[in-house]
């Protein structure tokens, strides 16, 4: 896709934090006080480094932060482009944080109380089956959007973890997802009492 | 896993037929698969007729005409695979799906570089490539040594077609002050051919029945990867 004019005064235009981060580095590689080696982020988000892209001529470097974009040729708009998936992509991958998971348990609610609710839990990690422990959470510790899926039955994970900075720190989390469960079709219930049928006509009765 | 990840991205991708039109955010949440106040704040990328790409929070979704992507990073996956059958299972079920991947994909670091080596010589021995063996290796400087390999199981009981692929490699993420290793687990069905394909019911309970499982066998493959760091 090539870059457009609106691209290029989209990063001048910069106001977030990270969007004004974006155009520094942006604007660094342009005027090479930063070299970075270009890096794509795949499907399954991962860096991996590509080729160097073009460097954008002199005319593009003086026409950044000016009103007349309109001036750059197509080719150094592209080149400008490029560099700019590049700044994003790094800017983006250097200061995300990553979940890192330590324990993961399935809990499905069985009490509800003014301030707390109760949960049997299946130890995921541990790969169990079957519920072996029992736990009391603070409803606040439900997020916002998830209160109206707590009731009793309801099936939630809670997963305990690191969130590991870029620079490497580490922040203990805990945190309760409300699982959206598909709803029973005609066919998992067809499929269900196939089933069903089969066990029973297996069994020998004495 | 016995060496802690630093990353851990998991994507679910169905190849088939789609209008990537319909997978609007606001689509999402108005069939409630997706919470809608999570979603008021997504960074939506592009909403065309050949394309759509959004992110928000813990997820990001990627359709073209051919293929729907959804990654996360975050815990717990679980999650990816409650929301593509959901969106199959009980709104798309005509929309045909003949191939499925299940992928989860990890970068984890090595102290130094003759770990990297041994891991990289463990998989793919210097001696077998004859007298140009002991040239590879090269110095701290000018560094050679395994930069790809893919090994694939085809014979697997739980499909009639498909593989899993284990693709390992240097992590750039550590470079230039450490070192690292990246593995792509690959878990590849394929359910019919393109000119077959009617509906998504496979895909759906694949992802009911095996991602879990799918992601288990991953992560031990991946271990077993890390315990030649050891």
């Amino acid at each position: 896709m090539d870059a457009t004019a609106t691209d290029i005064y989209l990063e001048d235009d910069a106001t977030s934090p990270q969007e004004q981060k974006t155009a520094e580095t942006f604007i660094g590689l342009l005027k090479g006080s930063v070299i970075l080696e270009e890096h794509s982020v795949d499907e399954e988000g991962d860096n991996f480094p590509t080729h160097t892209p073009r460097i954008p001529s002199v005319t593009a470097l003086s026409n950044v932060g000016r009103d007349d974009h309109y001036a750059l040729s197509d080719a150094d708009r592209r080149a400008i482009c490029s560099f700019r998936t590049a700044a994003v992509s790094q800017t983006k991958a250097r200061q995300k944080s990553f979940p890192q998971s330590l324990q993961e348990w399935e809990g499905y609610v069985t009490d509800i109380f003014d301030a707390t609710f109760v949960a049997r839990l299946v130890d995921i990690t541990g790969r169990s089956n079957v519920a072996t422990e029992e736990a009391e959470f603070p409803l606040d510790d439900v997020a916002d959007g998830d209160r109206a899926l707590l009731k009793p039955g309801a099936v939630f994970r809670w997963t305990i973890g690191y969130l590991k900075s870029p620079s490497g720190t580490k922040k203990r989390t805990s945190q309760i997802v409300f699982r959206q469960l598909p709803q029973w079709t005609g066919r998992d219930i067809a499929l269900a009492d196939k089933k069903a049928r089969e066990i029973f006509s297996s069994i020998s009765w004495e | 896993m016995r060496i802690s990840p630093d990353t851990d991205t998991v994507s679910l991708v169905l190849v088939g037929d789609l209008n990537p039109r319909i997978f609007r955010p606001d689509w999402f949440a108005a069939q409630g698969i997706l919470e809608p106040h999570a979603l008021a704040a997504a960074d939506i990328e592009i909403v065309h007729s050949e394309v759509t790409k959004f992110s928000f929070d813990w997820l990001t979704i990627k359709v073209d005409k051919k293929r729907f992507v959804a990654v996360t990073e975050e815990p717990p996956h679980v999650r990816l695979a409650d929301l593509v059958v959901r969106t199959f299972g009980e709104f798309l079920i005509h929309t045909p799906i003949y191939m499925l991947g299940i992928n989860r994909a990890i970068q984890f670091p090595v102290k130094d570089l003759s770990t990297l080596d041994i891991i990289g010589k463990a998989l793919a021995p210097h001696d077998a490539w004859g007298e140009w063996g002991p040239q590879i290796s090269g110095t701290t400087e000018k560094h050679g040594g395994l930069r790809s390999l893919t090994m694939e199981q085809a014979n697997l009981d739980d499909r009639k077609k498909g593989f899993v692929r284990a693709k390992v490699e240097p992590s750039p993420r550590y470079r230039p002050v450490g070192y690292g290793v990246s593995i792509d687990i690959n878990d590849h069905y394929e359910l019919s051919t393109p000119d077959n394909a009617v509906g998504c019911a496979d895909a759906v309970d694949l992802v009911s029945t095996h991602f879990e499982t799918s992601l288990s066998r991953s992560a031990w493959i991946m271990d077993q990867v890390m315990a030649l760091a050891k």
